[in-house]
């Protein structure tokens, strides 16, 4: 056994993860230089198990779920945000669409060959919807209730 | 096993959204966490940030913990991402100045006192601070709370034997730099 053979086995057998053969044991009871190495890494190894570990401050527990209300409440600002102008988007179309039922002459005066043609069409289709109309509007009435239902909803959720 | 169906059990109770569950959580990982962070960055301040920050990550991601590891393998994991990550962010904010003192090599025949056993720990942590990133990590958590070799191999997504190795080499550097 010679200090090539041993020179990496030092911090296995200072860690205490090898069992330490014969000839092992002797080349280190014989070499000076093997030794002091091995005698080095044990203290090494004797200082990193002795060294301490810091607390977390008294107030970590609290500070940490502070912090996570604080993400959890962003994360809803963002989806109330989102909310609010597929709200707002919905209204002008609602709006809009209403405007064109009742001023169909309007929007057909201003409108492009391409446009008016789509328009003719929509205009009969119109015609032909304009029994159901009661239908539309209530339906339009009951969707509206939805969403602000579900805006009031949000804004009661998050003012908690 | 009746521990690992607690955990299991904390983890569901977590996931419904039960904010007390996840206070049991912080309690039980945070000596943990905090006593990991610090070690790798050394710094108190920056310590409470860090072992907060990957406690925020670990609430946004136990909805997609699958738990085919352990909950702390998982953690170290994090662990090991916020604080290297921080360290790319911000290269000087771990940095113990550690060249300030390497010229009195590791010397046990000398006690001198309390005071002699502090400065000895003091170039302990200035070694430690000098070493590769991977390095600090293995020593950071091997020796607190003895985390064990399988925990680590996992975490750190390693065969065994390399993690061993790679332990044995930082603790072989680390006595290069306190004998030099």
């Amino acid at each position: 056994m010679t200090c090539r053979d041993t020179v990496h086995l030092i911090e296995a057998i200072a860690a205490g993860d090898l069992v330490v053969a014969d000839d092992v044991r002797a080349h280190f009871e014989t070499c000076p230089s093997c030794a002091a190495e091995l005698a080095s890494a044990r203290r090494v190894d004797a200082l990193l198990r002795a060294r301490g570990a810091a607390e977390p401050p008294p107030e970590f527990a609290s500070a940490v779920l502070a912090r996570i209300r604080a993400d959890r409440w962003q994360s809803e600002q963002r989806v109330d945000r989102i909310f609010n102008v597929a709200i707002v988007i919905a209204l002008a179309l609602i709006v809009g669409s209403l405007a064109a039922i009742t001023n169909v002459s309007g929007v057909l005066a201003g409108s492009t060959w391409v446009w008016r043609a789509v328009a003719d069409a929509s205009t009969r289709m119109l015609e032909s919807a304009v029994p159901t109309l009661a239908t539309y509007v209530a339906a339009v009435g009951v969707l509206m209730s939805a969403l602000l239902m579900w805006w009031w909803a949000e804004r009661s959720y998050l003012s908690n | 096993m009746s521990e690992e169906l607690d955990e299991r059990a904390l983890i569901e109770r977590c996931r419904i959204g039960e904010d007390a569950a996840f206070g049991e959580l912080i309690e039980r990982y945070k000596n943990l966490v905090y006593g990991l962070v610090y070690r790798l960055v050394a710094d108190r301040g920056q310590a409470d940030d860090l072992a907060q920050e990957v406690f925020l990550k670990i609430h946004r991601g136990l909805p997609y913990f699958r738990g085919d590891a352990r909950l702390s393998t998982w953690i170290y994991r994090i662990v090991q991402n916020v604080c290297f990550q921080e360290r790319l962010r911000r290269p000087s904010a771990t940095s113990l100045d550690a060249r300030d003192d390497r010229r009195r090599p590791l010397d046990p025949g000398k006690p001198d006192g309390a005071f002699a056993d502090l400065e000895l720990r003091d170039r302990l942590e200035k070694a430690i601070a000098q070493l590769p990133d991977q390095y600090r990590l293995l020593i950071a958590a091997h020796y607190l709370d003895g985390v064990q070799y399988e925990a680590l191999a996992e975490s750190m997504n390693m065969p065994l034997g390399t993690v061993k190795t790679h332990l044995y080499r930082a603790k072989k550097r680390l006595r290069e730099l306190l004998d030099s």
